[in-house]
């Protein structure tokens, strides 16, 4: 039961950080979200709080490169 | 060799001078892999892929090389190409990576960021980028030069969009730049009608009325602009019909400096990128990878 809060506590700022990246957005490329929310689900299953975090933040630069070449790739 | 030509001449109604297309390569077409930095300078087109190849263009010959680069890192993934005024290349190699390329295509020199960079682009001796996290009301362009990790100088005209969303955040600020000249880049946020043109000090919004048509993407209007020379624009307008499955720009427009139409052309071929622009003269790369040539005499 400690363990299972442990991982919910550890896993709810990275579902909070996605559900507002996400939420209410117009997407610019339909496929660039989808990865994003795989990204963020690998994430959330890192081993650790800090890794998870890390884990997201690289998730939202990829999320910055799959809508640059979306949108500006020629 | 058998030339290449294609001749077509349209006189819009209205226009001042008709324009005039012809394909002007004759070698293999160009690849076709997604163009992710594009540079001009000393009279050559630069040229990066995600594949990554560097693909050089000379501008009196319309000469092609084209070079797979070499000397990266497993992880990079390459975006932008700056070509600066003492002739170096530049890219983002990853976001936290900013690369110098031989001509030969080859990976020189790697300064770490602190920050991580979105676009890349070149200005005379210094690179312009926009780096993340993306500020809201204030520049979000900025230039240094390459080698220099300290605070930029802001770029004017453009400041952080808001949106709804976070996700949202990086569609309503990406920027586009367009062929320079001398001192004077034109950029445009990626879903705006209005270029800006600035010298790094100043800058003046252009309008165009042919981003209003009913053949225009209205969601990324404008594709590519080059400044031609003292007094041209050269606009590449997006077409609302994908080509290849790409978007693309589908209508070459020449304007005067303050963006009035003198003449355009729906080109025979869609065009992915500008390559090198005159007073008289465009150059594009076509969807088929081949080069067109677009003149006003």
């Amino acid at each position: 039961m400690t363990t299972r809060l442990t991982r919910l506590l550890r896993i709810a700022p990275i579902v909070l950080a996605a559900t507002f990246v996400l939420g209410n957005s117009a997407p610019a490329d339909a496929g660039c979200f989808i990865a994003l929310a795989e990204c963020y689900g690998r994430a959330a299953a890192e081993t650790t709080y800090w890794r998870s975090v890390l884990a997201s933040g690289d998730c939202e630069l990829d999320f910055a490169d799959c809508v640059r070449r979306a949108l500006i790739g020629r | 060799m058998t030339p290449l030509f294609l001749s077509v001449s349209l006189i819009v109604a209205g226009a001042v001078e008709p324009l005039h297309a012809r394909l002007v390569s004759a070698g293999p077409p160009l690849p076709s892999s997604l163009i992710v930095g594009r540079a001009v300078c000393a009279g050559t087109t630069w040229l990066l892929t995600d594949r990554p190849v560097l693909i050089a263009v000379t501008h009196d010959r319309r000469a092609v090389t084209v070079r797979p680069v070499r000397g990266l890192q497993p992880a990079d993934r390459p975006w932008g190409l700056a070509c600066l005024t003492d002739g170096t290349l530049w890219t983002l190699a990853t976001s936290r990576a900013l690369v110098r390329l031989a001509p030969e295509a080859i990976a020189r020199e790697r300064i770490e960021l602190r920050w991580p960079r979105l676009v890349l682009f070149g200005w005379l001796d210094r690179v312009l980028f926009a780096q993340l996290p993306l500020p809201i009301a204030r520049p979000i362009l900025a230039s240094s030069p390459p080698r220099d990790t300290g605070e930029p100088a802001p770029w004017p005209k453009f400041f952080g969009r808001a949106a709804e969303a976070r996700s949202d955040l990086l569609a309503r600020n990406l920027i586009n730049c367009g062929i320079g000249r001398q001192r004077h880049l034109p950029c445009w946020f990626a879903d705006d009608r209005r270029v800006t043109v600035s010298d790094g000090a100043s800058a003046r919004s252009i309008s165009f009325a042919a981003l209003y048509g009913a053949d225009v993407d209205a969601s990324a209007p404008i594709w590519d602009v080059a400044i031609g020379g003292g007094d041209t624009l050269w606009l590449l307008v997006t077409a609302v019909a994908p080509s290849r499955g790409h978007k693309a720009g589908g209508r070459l427009v020449k304007t005067n400096r303050e963006g009035v139409e003198q003449s355009s052309l729906q080109l025979p071929t869609a065009a992915r990128t500008i390559l090198s622009a005159t007073d008289t003269t465009c150059v594009v790369l076509t969807v088929e990878g081949t080069l067109m040539e677009v003149r006003s005499q």
